[in-house]
Parts: structure tokens; sequence; C-alpha cells
């Protein structure tokens, strides 16, 4: 305890009376590291937040229910749309049915899945129809209609990741010709192109209901699949065995099963994440070993001389952590000030444009214990290394040299 | 209290060896004021380092209140310091961060029980001392004088038995040199703590009780308890 106490007056009159210019670049090294910490996770973390909405807002919803086992369609399906808009945190349903086609423009074509959908319940649970970015969204009435996804549609951008695979040229208003699966052959006018900046959902096409039923009638009453979205606040597990409660042949997944995207690039970038803090540790570590190198060399004289008068080497050496670990506080608590008060919401207003969409900086609190603990480790390695090669020298010769 | 037995220091220069020290004998009992004089290169301020376990010698014996302690470990060698001596350098040697009483009380924190008895202990020094109204100037602001002052309170706070001095005059004109002197030899009669110190200047033999003069790291002559 007491030589606790000779150490916090060394590491406060050090600070006071100490080299300004040094205390300033330290702690402004240490900003620069801490937010360089914070600056990677929050970047990461708002890429998985971002990908994660799209999965859940644009492509499935807060749950899927699905047949279990080896059937393919759900039977009964208004019977079952009413028992589940019933369950508590339900706060809207939706239904799809399926069916493989290629659709055709010109001499170009495209394959993919058409769902048939009831479009005023789509609304309730996705947000497709927020992210036209041509013509309109289906409507319940609409008849030998067809919404195109950006990837499949082309519309006449380069730029999009699929362009050279999709029909390229195709708009609202066109009319292009679609051979199903059942060798069903129709026309429909593309009332709408959408962009949700997910490829998954942009791959997508969308008719109506009864454009399906049409085409394929024995889905009459059963869905490929209920897509829900959740009341807020809604507990998600409670809302599923519930779910999975009401037929015996029920399977009930969550959004994060269709995230398989998302945890492939969450393990990537925690593989980035790791060596990018590596290098930043590691930068952090020898540019506070220099500093405190400097700062000691300067000071072995007065180490010599506490030394000489009975303070303990391990009062000296604490009397540097403290200080190591006062700075690397400072460090943080500003780097998480600038971070918060100038970076954040700057990128805010100019957020980062990735394939995935508009990505906004994401600080979790566990980011911010991570850098701290890293920051205080690598303060506390870095600067009691240089101590200890002075407490190994003679004391006549710290003092006189 | 001290006991110097057959004391050598051997300096290795390259392939040159100085003998600073050459088997030097002698006892300090409680309560004396000893100088040690003798030429510049004679060996004094080595033979007082040793004394005051800032160095190790090449041989010989360093007893303390009955104890060998030659070679302790650094964690005992600064328990010794705290506890049995106070030293005062020629050139001051105090902390350029702390205030004069910080630089007192900064051993004192060490050993003291409690806040207020180090704080207190302190400024009664610095009073002793004369600086009882510069308590709160830093070295930088002090006069040669006044911080060699400040040493020598600083060397005092733990009540040592024995306080060991290196030419604590030497860079003081002739007024500071009496002062420090003086109180040198007021903390010996009046408080009884032993005083061994070093000085060039014949003259301060004046001051202590008995002599030892140094030269060629033997001693050459003196009136003490030579053994």
């Amino acid at each position: 305890m007491k030589s606790i106490k000779v150490s916090v007056l060394l590491a406060l009159m050090s600070t006071i009376r100490g080299n300004v210019g040094v205390i300033v670049l330290t702690i402004l090294i240490l900003v620069l590291i801490a937010t360089n910490l914070l600056f990677v996770p929050s970047l990461l973390g708002g890429l998985v937040n971002s990908a994660n909405d799209k999965v859940r807002y644009s492509f499935v919803g807060d749950l899927v229910v699905r047949p279990a086992g080896d059937k393919e369609l759900l039977t009964n399906a208004s019977e079952l749309i009413t028992q589940v808009e019933a369950v508590d945190g339900v706060a809207a349903v939706t239904f799809r049915n399926v069916t493989s086609a290629s659709i055709e423009l010109d001499d170009l074509r495209v394959r993919c899945e058409v769902y048939g959908i009831n479009p005023e319940r789509e609304r309730q649970v996705l947000d497709i129809h927020q992210n036209m970015i041509e013509g309109n969204y289906l409507d319940g009435s609409d008849r030998d209609q067809i919404l195109l996804g950006i990837q499949l549609a082309g519309a006449d951008r380069p730029e999009t990741e699929l362009y050279d695979e999709s029909l390229q040229k195709a708009h609202a208003g066109d009319v292009v010709e679609a051979t199903f699966a059942t060798g069903v052959k129709k026309k429909f006018t593309i009332k709408g192109i959408f962009y949700t900046e997910s490829i998954p959902t942009d791959m997508q096409s969308f008719i109506t209901e009864e454009d399906l039923l049409k085409i394929d009638p024995q889905v009459r009453n059963q869905a490929y699949s209920l897509n829900i979205k959740l009341a807020p606040n809604a507990n998600s597990d409670y809302v599923a065995e519930t779910i999975g409660g009401l037929r015996g042949n029920l399977k009930v997944l969550p959004w994060t099963s269709f995230a398989g995207l998302v945890q492939s690039m969450t393990d990537s970038f925690n593989i980035i994440r790791v060596i990018l803090n590596v290098v930043n540790v590691l930068v952090a570590g020898f540019t506070i070993f220099i500093v405190t190198y400097i700062d000691v060399s300067g000071k072995r004289r007065q180490i010599g001389i506490q030394r000489a008068i009975g303070i303990t080497p391990v009062s000296i050496a604490l009397n540097y952590l403290i200080r190591g670990i006062f700075y690397s506080i400072i460090g943080l608590v500003l780097a998480i000030l600038l971070f918060t008060n100038v970076i954040m919401p700057l990128e805010m207003q100019h957020p980062f444009h990735f394939p995935l969409g508009d990505v906004y900086l994401s600080l979790a609190q566990n980011d911010i214990v991570q850098a701290g603990i890293v920051l205080v480790s690598v303060s506390l390695v870095s600067s009691i290394i240089p101590v200890i090669g002075v407490l190994r020298i003679r004391i006549l010769d710290a003092i006189w040299g | 209290m001290y006991a110097i037995r057959n004391l050598s220091k051997i300096y290795r220069m390259g392939k040159v060896q100085v003998r600073a020290l050459d088997g030097v004998s002698f006892d300090v009992p409680d309560g004396d004021m000893l100088i040690i004089t003798g030429k510049s290169g004679s060996g004094k301020s080595t033979l007082l380092r040793q004394m005051g376990l800032l160095d190790s010698p090449t041989s010989g014996e360093i007893i303390l209140e009955g104890k060998e302690v030659t070679r302790p470990p650094e964690s005992e060698k600064s328990r010794l310091r705290l506890r049995y001596m106070g030293y005062v350098f020629q050139e001051y040697a105090l902390l350029m961060e702390l205030n004069a009483l910080q630089n007192v009380y900064l051993p004192g924190m060490m050993l003291s029980a409690s806040d207020g008895d180090y704080r207190r202990q302190s400024r009664e020094l610095l009073e002793m001392v004369g600086l009882g109204n510069r308590v709160k100037h830093f070295p930088k602001e002090l006069s040669g004088g006044e911080q060699q002052r400040v040493a020598i309170a600083r060397a005092l706070i733990n009540g040592p038995r024995v306080l060991l001095a290196d030419e604590p005059c030497a860079n003081l004109d002739t007024a500071s040199s009496e002062m420090i002197m003086e109180t040198l030899v007021r903390l010996n009669r009046e408080l009884g703590v032993t005083i061994v110190f070093v000085s060039h200047d014949q003259d301060d033999k004046k001051y202590a009780r008995h002599n030892l003069v140094l030269s060629d790291g033997k001693i050459a002559a003196g009136n003490g308890w030579l053994t």
C-alpha cells in the first residue's frame, strides 16, 4: 500500500511537472491507436448489421414457416395463416408459392424463381416495395404483370453485379415472355424493377398469386412458405415454438438460418479484424516503447536517485505502470469522444457504400471493452520494459552515467 | 554500529585494474561524527558509497548493527537505506518534479504509518534546516545551499541512525557551507545522529570528532576506531 502511494505521487507529479510535449505526443498516439482499434470492428459490425438487415427485412422476414420432412408445400394455407396471425407476437404474415421459369427479352434469357404473392400482405412483412427504382410495386388486382429484381432486369446498369447474366436492357413497361417449369408460356409486362442491394433478393421476381394459380392450379390453398414479421419486443423463440405447435409437421426457421452468407462474411471479418488488431498492437507497442524509452532515458538520473534514497524498484516500476494506465485511459476516452461525436456523425451523413448497401459504423460496448483491454495491456507492457532496463543498471551508473 | 572490515574495491577499466579501496578497516560507533579526508582519487567517495550500499565492494565486509550487509539483494538494500541511513550527495540529487516538501517526505511515505506523520515531520525538518518558508518551492527555485539543506532534511525523514554525506559543501559558497556544516553538527549533538562525511577541505576537521585520512585507497592516518 505504501509502495502504491509513493508510485501514485511520482506518477502524478511526473504528469503534472513532466515534459508536456512527451505527454501530449504519447496521448495523441494512443488516441490514434484507440480510434483505429474502434474503427475496424465498428466498420465490420456495420457491414454485418447491414447484411443482416437485408436478409431480415427484404429476403425472408423475422420467421419462415416451411413444411417439415420431405413435403414441398404447406397444405390448407388459409387456415394456417389465420392460426399464425392469432399467435401473440406476430405482427403480419405473408405467404408465397414459387415456380422456376425462364424469362426472355429480345435475345437474352434468364432463369429465375418466380414467386406468387399477395402484394398487400408482402408490403406488411418485407420492404421490397420501398426499393423500387423503376415503375411500381404490384397491386392485388394486377394481372400479367411482373416485378423483376435488378440482377434479372439489368436495367441498363452495367455496374450491377450480375449484369452480364441478366436481361440487361429490361425496363418497366417492357414485355417479357416467361416459360414456366410446368411448360406454360406467358407474356408479362414489367410493372416495376426493385433494387434492395441484396443480391439474393434482387435475383427474385414476383407475380400475383392469381397469376401463379393460372400457371399452376395445383398450388391453390397451398404455400411454399409463410413469412412472418414479429411485433416489436416479441420473443422470437416463443413465437416460433407456438407456431411449431399449431400443426405436427411445421418447420419454423428464424431469419438467421438464411444468413449463411452473413455468417461466412462474419467469420472472414473476424480474421481480418484479428490481423488488423495484431498490426495495431505491434505499432502501438513499438511506439509506446520508443516514447517511454526516450522519456526513461532522460530520467535515468532521477530513477537512480529514487533508488538511492530507498524507493523500491517495485514502486518505481509501478509509477510507470500507473502512468501507462492513465495515459491509455485518457487516450481511449478521447478516442471514444472523437469516434462518437465526430467520425460516426460524419459517416452517418456520408455512409460507406458497399455492394450490400450503405454501411453505418456500429460501435458495440464489447468492442470498446476489447479496445480498452488491448490498449491498456499494450501500454503496460511497452512502458514497463524500458523501466526494467534502467532498474537493472547500477545505482551509481544511473545517477552519474 | 558500523564496522568496516578489510574492504577493497577494484574497478576494471578495459585491461587496467584500479584499486580504489585497499583493505580498509575501521569502526564507527553510535553518535560519532567522522570526517573522511584525502586527496582527489584517494577513495573517500568510493568508501562512502560502499557504506551507503550504493555500490558493492570487491571484497571485505560491511557490518551494520551487528549484521553483515555487504551484498544484500536489491530489495534489502532499499530497506536498509530507508531504515538505517540517510545519504547526502555532493550534487544534492533532489527529484526535480517534486517540491521541497515532497522531496523530503517521499522516503517517509515508504515507512510512515500515516499521511499526517510524514507530512508533519517533513515540515519540522525543513523548519530545522531553515527552509520552513520554502516548502512548496521546486529544486530549480532554490539555491545550491537550500537544495543541499532539503537533501539533508530528506536524509533525516526516517530517523536514520547514521547520516552519510559525500562532500556536502563541495558546490557551495562559504556562507552556505558553514550553514550546512553547522546543521550537521547540530544533528549530531542534539539528535545523536551518527554522521560520516567526506570532505577534501582540511578545515572541515574542526566539525568532526574523529577523522580518517585516505591515500591511494588505504587509511593513511586517523584518530578514530581503527582496527
